[in-house]
Parts: structure tokens; C-alpha cells; sequence
């Protein structure tokens, strides 16, 4: 789990922040705003709106100080950050589809050697893309978030066996579009 | 390509770092939320802060007032009546007010005789 470093940093920030301390507040959010502004990015898949969930995810922290547990701190802004994802996804239009691995430019003869780091943000950006809503979520937290199934069930409010099963559709998925997209290149 | 494969390709995708100025503008636009939903609970504070003063204040006064001494009895004196001016009488009226006292006489009585033998009138002059 991303934990950010130092928790009793961040629980002392936590207090500080309850007492009305602002700029406890902002060491706070320095402490979560990665695993906010990114687990919302891979979600909605654009910053402007990952930006925009991340400054509601925070005011709503802010509002609860008094309510969230020190402990329970990351799965609470976790579950947040999901619910104001999936509440962004629904008012805006959906996205496009992705149907073919051929919108990923490259012509290098060893993709795996040379891929650059523009190529795995878009082989990321667009295998998410094509991933049903809850599929996305439940892979984003457990492989690139690294949370155990038992939290990833937590947060999504599903069972362990329903998140498992998320999971392993999405990683079958994943593996065939990235599949197809070397086989092309070689 | 094997499951770890695919699965490097995105978690070293995930962990790129991104350009630290999209932490700073959320950063910057919470702090500002938060200031501008604290600005009204400032304005309220301070108007009740007056509010209270004020009230203070005249709770102050009241009890702080001067002690008024109680407004001493008002003696109504009233003045006697003037004594009613003494009128002289004329001559005249003393004449008729206070008669000179006469001899008493015997009242000179006066018998009509009328037509009819049933009615006499007497006239009694004093």
C-alpha cells in the first residue's frame, strides 16, 4: 500500500491541521496529494479533471478532519477519490474507445529496449481507457497502487471474491492489447 | 510477453513523476477554497463580536448607572383663601337690607261683597 513515508509525521500533521493549523493542512496534502492526484489520473485518465477531483477529495478532507481516523487516513481518501472519479465519469460524455493497439506510435524494432517514457504513458493511458469502470478501479489500486485485495474490496465496497475476479478479467484484457501492440511492431 | 511484461510497462508508467505544478495548483486551490469559505465566518465573528461589545455595554451602563436620590416629598401647600373683600353697601341697600323696625299695626282686611251670597273675598293687606 503507498503509504506515504513517515506516518507519525503525517499524524502529528493530522492534529496540528483538526486545531485549525492551515499550514499543518498543506503539509498534509503534500503528504497525500500523490496518491490522490494520481490514483484520480488513472481513473479519469486527464489531468484538468484528476486536478479538479484532487481539490475535492482535499476540501472534503478538510471538512472531516474531525471525522477521519489518523490510521484509516489513505483508505478514506482512497474511497473518495474512486466516488468522485466515477460521480466526474458519469456527467462528463464517455471517452472514445480503444479498439486498436495501432493508435500507439512506434516503429522501433525492440519496443521492450527502446519503449520511452512517452510510449508507457500512453500504453497505460490507453489500456485503462478500454477498461470497464469497476475493472479500472480495482486494477489501479491493486497493481499500480499496490493495496492488498482486502483494501481494494474495502474501498470499492465489494467483496474480496468480486474484486479478484475484476482484477483478473482486467489483467487478461490489459495483456492482450499490450500484446498486440508489440506483435505489431515486431 | 509475459504477465511481468505488460505489468513493468505500467507500474513504471505509474510511477513517472509528474511535473510538480500540478501538485502546487491543487495545492493552491484548496488553500484558497478554504480561505474563502473562512472569510464569511470571519465577517459573522466579527459582527457578533461587535454585536456582544455593544451589548456589553449597555448591560454596563445600565448597571453602572448613577444612583438618582428619591425626589423628596413635594409639600403642596396650599394658600388660604383670601378673605372676600369687604363690600361696603350702599345707603340704598343697607335701607332695604336692615328696615328700620316698625310699630306693629293690625293688618287692614278689605271684605268684597260679591253677586252671589255664597262668595265673599277678603283682602288682607300687611
Amino acid at each position: 500500500m503507498s503509504i506515504p513515508a513517515d506516518p507519525l509525521a503525517g499524524r502529528t500533521a493530522l492534529e496540528a491541521a483538526r486545531a485549525g493549523d492551515l499550514a499543518a493542512f498543506d503539509t498534509v496534502m503534500r503528504q497525500y496529494e500523490r496518491l490522490v492526484l494520481m490514483t484520480a489520473l488513472r481513473l479519469v485518465g486527464n489531468m484538468p479533471d484528476a486536478q479538479d477531483i484532487s481539490q475535492d477529495v482535499f476540501l472534503k478532507l478538510y471538512r472531516n478532519l474531525n471525522k477521519v481516523e489518523a490510521t484509516s487516513l489513505s483508505s478514506w481518501l482512497y474511497r473518495v477519490t474512486v466516488n468522485a472519479c466515477h460521480d466526474t465519469r458519469r456527467r462528463h460524455r464517455p471517452e472514445a474507445p480503444v479498439e486498436f493497439a495501432e493508435q500507439l506510435p512506434s516503429d522501433a524494432a525492440d519496443p521492450q529496449e527502446t519503449i520511452t517514457q512517452a510510449e508507457r504513458r500512453r500504453i497505460l493511458e490507453l489500456s485503462l481507457r478500454m477498461l470497464p469502470e469497476k475493472e479500472r478501479a480495482a486494477l489501479v489500486l491493486r497493481d499500480l497502487e499496490g493495496l492488498s485485495t482486502e483494501e481494494v474490496a474495502h474501498i470499492l465496497g465489494s467483496s474480496e471474491v468480486t474484486v479478484r475476479s475484476q482484477i483478473s478479467k482486467a489483467r487478461v484484457k490489459i495483456r492482450d492489447f499490450v500484446e498486440r501492440y508489440f506483435r505489431r511492431r515486431k | 510477453m509475459s504477465h511481468n511484461d505488460w505489468e513493468d510497462i505500467l507500474r513504471a508508467a505509474h510511477a513517472e513523476p509528474i511535473d510538480p505544478a500540478h501538485y502546487t495548483a491543487v495545492r493552491a486551490r484548496v488553500m484558497a477554497e478554504i480561505e474563502r469559505s473562512r472569510r464569511p465566518w470571519r465577517r459573522l465573528a466579527w459582527i457578533s463580536g461587535v454585536g456582544a461589545m455593544a451589548a456589553a455595554i449597555l448591560i454596563a451602563i445600565a448597571l453602572h448607572r448613577p444612583e438618582v436620590p428619591p425626589l423628596a416629598p413635594v409639600a403642596i401647600a396650599i394658600p388660604p383663601a383670601p378673605p372676600p373683600p369687604v363690600v361696603r353697601p350702599r345707603p340704598m341697600e343697607i335701607a332695604h337690607a336692615q328696615p328700620a323696625p316698625r310699630p306693629h299695626r293690625e293688618p287692614l282686611t278689605i271684605k268684597f261683597q260679591t253677586s252671589d251670597p255664597n262668595i265673599i273675598i277678603y283682602w288682607i293687606a300687611d
